[in-house]
């Protein structure tokens, strides 16, 4: 990975998504909070690709910018007075405290930790989608199968709660 | 990691073409600001109350079973991939998995969450 | 490194004038076979049989004034055209005109394809937000509801090609075609990808995003000139997109006989593009009650069906297009969904011809009296 290429790149769009995240919190105006966290759901796409991870960019780009960016929005239309916009409030105390502390332990993890992972990802022998398949149905079968599980689970939950209780 | 120059390059000249046109357009059009001309619907009867206002709930309740089945969908796409690879214990293990969220479906189904109103 | 360079230069202006061309040609061609549809001649007065009237269309708005409404969220309202037309030229990056016309084959391929228009939504969503217009929002937020419905249809036909086939690399898929193109083999897979790709793309009858007859055009209401063009270039490129890969993934793409490669891709696209013309010409605008049970309760269930059948048929019968019990498994879903469709969607009184599926009297939006709440009507 010496290449200049891939370093631009992934600068760039950690730059864009840092500034883009700093948006979502910063921004008053809800809606242009979501649109900057599609922001960020789609500059961390790009890092998916940087670091070749191709199938995962297709799923980044699929489920957070497609799926989950829209749920947000159909979220942010529900609330009652989207104009008044965010509220002043005393909460960004701990929230900052949280975030700086999340900071702090990942940082420890980053310098501390050593990543051999970087050296033998030069180059995959296949493509990505096959491996991972063959992993999911391999080794993986019992994760994958609880996966489903939670998958019904969160979509009984999510309809239990919408649901208009006159339906 | 080559491939991905061109990705670069369509994402760039996607976005500058149009660009172009637009800034082609500033040159060729008219520029003639006028408060009526900038009302919102100019030439139609103006509507009451504030635009942003707050939408019905099955807007998000289809959203959420959406996200469910994408997720589902994008496990099928490696799986579909390696399918004549994985032999009938891929195809049991993808059955199991489609028919505990097929349960969801048939709930959402009952419980009228799929119902347009 | 420099070769890669030039290579994608030359390939996105190559695509880019390929893209601008086929959106004159097709706006001229829907114009005028509608015309033919409807008894008319369509644009008869710019050049010889008004060839040249979308060329003057285009230079018209070129000269357009373009402006923002005064109450707009103004930087959204002028960024939204970009997210919009972006993802829908991304993919043809990857899409392949015949044997060795590809700007460059990725690995995800299929998967590319169609995961990155999706980001377009927010772009339709954007404008929609921006305008402070009420048509703009609500032709918005149908839009958002139409592409939660039908991505999945859409999804799940591609993911029935890529069983058969075994693999997402779009040049491989059409070779495999050359003796059978998966038309037969993935009947219930074409049908689902070639309507859930109209409604993405807000093509009538499933335009009820951008219904100009009660939301004036929808999310692009208030847009003009060079912006608003910009929407029309995205939806008549999709409409492209939508077509060729049709064509690339159940039509056996630039296979056949006699005529080179090229040509057949261009007959087969231009084939599926007359249809969903056609389509438009011929049929009546779904209301949004009946656009979004169609896709829930119809094809969703169906595109499982076709899944379950096609993944019993590959495993006992072999893989590939031509596999006579892939073929058999894929008639024979297409059969029963169909027969299904049509009892869901029978008239349920003699007095009422209406579209719909059948359920409790009451269920229907137009059988309730108008509700008394403060939520929009959709």
């Amino acid at each position: 990975m010496t290449e200049l290429g891939p370093v631009i790149a992934f600068w760039v769009l950690a730059v864009v998504a840092v500034v883009a995240a700093v948006g979502v919190v910063g921004s008053r105006n809800l809606f242009h909070s979501a649109i900057f966290l599609t922001v960020v759901f789609l500059a961390v796409a790009g890092l998916y690709l940087v670091l070749s991870s191709d199938f995962l960019f297709g799923v980044q780009i699929m489920v957070y910018a497609g799926a989950i960016a829209v749920l947000i929005v159909f979220a942010v239309m529900l609330t009652h007075n989207i104009q008044a916009g965010n509220q002043e409030g005393r909460q960004w105390i701990p929230a900052l405290g949280l975030a700086l502390s999340l900071f702090v332990v990942m940082a420890v993890v980053l310098a501390a930790g050593a990543f051999p992972a970087s050296s033998t990802m030069a180059a995959l022998p296949e493509s990505n989608t096959t491996l991972i398949a063959r992993a999911l149905f391999n080794p993986y079968v019992l994760p994958f199968e609880i996966a489903s599980v939670v998958l019904l689970v969160a979509m009984i939950g999510a309809i239990v709660i919408a649901r208009e209780e006159r339906g | 990691m080559g491939d991905y120059v061109y990705l670069v390059f369509f994402l760039f000249f996607g976005v500058l073409f149009p660009l172009g046109g637009i800034v082609t357009e500033r040159f060729l059009s008219p520029k003639k600001p006028d408060p009526i001309k900038e009302t919102t619907y100019e030439c139609g009867i103006e509507t009451e109350g504030t635009t942003w206002v707050q939408f019905h709930t099955r807007y998000y309740l289809y959203a959420l079973v959406f996200l469910i089945f994408d997720v589902e969908a994008i496990f099928l796409f490696p799986w579909a991939v390696a399918y004549n690879q994985l032999a009938l214990f891929g195809f049991i293990e993808m059955m199991i998995f489609l028919a505990i969220l097929l349960v969801g479906f048939a709930y959402a189904w009952r419980k009228r969450a799929l119902e347009w109103r | 490194m420099i070769e890669e360079a030039i290579r994608a230069a030359v390939g996105v202006f190559v695509v880019f004038n390929v893209v601008a061309l086929s959106v004159l040609v097709l706006v001229l061609l829907e114009r005028k076979f509608l015309g033919r549809l409807q008894q008319r001649f369509g644009p008869m007065r710019v050049g010889p049989h008004g060839i040249l009237q979308t060329v003057a269309d285009a230079l018209k708005l070129l000269l357009k004034e373009d402006f923002t409404p005064a109450t707009a969220d103004r930087r959204l309202f002028q960024l939204a055209p970009f997210l919009v037309i972006v993802p829908i030229f991304l993919p043809f990056v990857t899409i392949p005109f015949a044997p060795g016309l590809v700007v460059r084959s990725l690995e995800l391929g299929l998967l590319y394809i169609v995961a990155v228009p999706v980001v377009s939504a927010l772009g339709f969503f954007l404008a929609g937000w921006a305008s402070d217009n009420k048509y703009a929002l609500l032709g918005a937020v149908r839009y958002a509801a139409v592409l939660v419905s039908y991505e999945l249809p859409l999804l799940m036909g591609a993911i029935g090609v890529v069983m058969v086939t075994g693999t997402l690399d779009l040049v491989a898929i059409v070779e495999q075609q050359a003796a059978w193109p998966l038309l037969f083999a993935q009947l219930p897979a074409f049908l689902l990808f070639l309507v859930s790709g109209m409604a993405e793309g807000n093509r009538t009858p499933f335009d009820i995003a951008i219904a100009e007859s009660e939301i004036v055009g929808g999310p692009f209401v208030e847009y003009s000139g060079m912006r608003w063009s910009l929407f029309f270039l995205a939806e008549y490129a999709g409409v492209f997109a939508t077509a060729a890969l049709t064509a690339l993934l159940f039509l056996g793409g630039w296979n056949g006989p006699l005529l080179p490669p090229l040509v057949w891709f261009l007959v087969k696209t231009y084939a599926v593009i007359i249809v969903i013309f056609w389509l438009r010409g011929t049929m009546p605008r779904l209301r949004i009650d009946q656009l979004m049970n169609l896709a829930w309760k119809g094809f969703i269930p169906i595109a499982f069906l076709n899944l379950v059948v096609t993944g019993a048929a590959v495993l006992i019968g072999g893989p590939g297009p031509g596999s006579p019990l892939v073929i058999l498994g894929g008639l024979a879903t297409t059969a029963v969904s169909l027969a299904a469709l049509s009892l869901a969607l029978r008239p349920r009184r003699r007095s009422d011809v209406r579209i719909g599926f059948a359920t409790r009297p009451g269920d229907d939006v137009a059988d309730r009296p108008p509700a008394a709440s403060h939520y929009s009507i959709p």
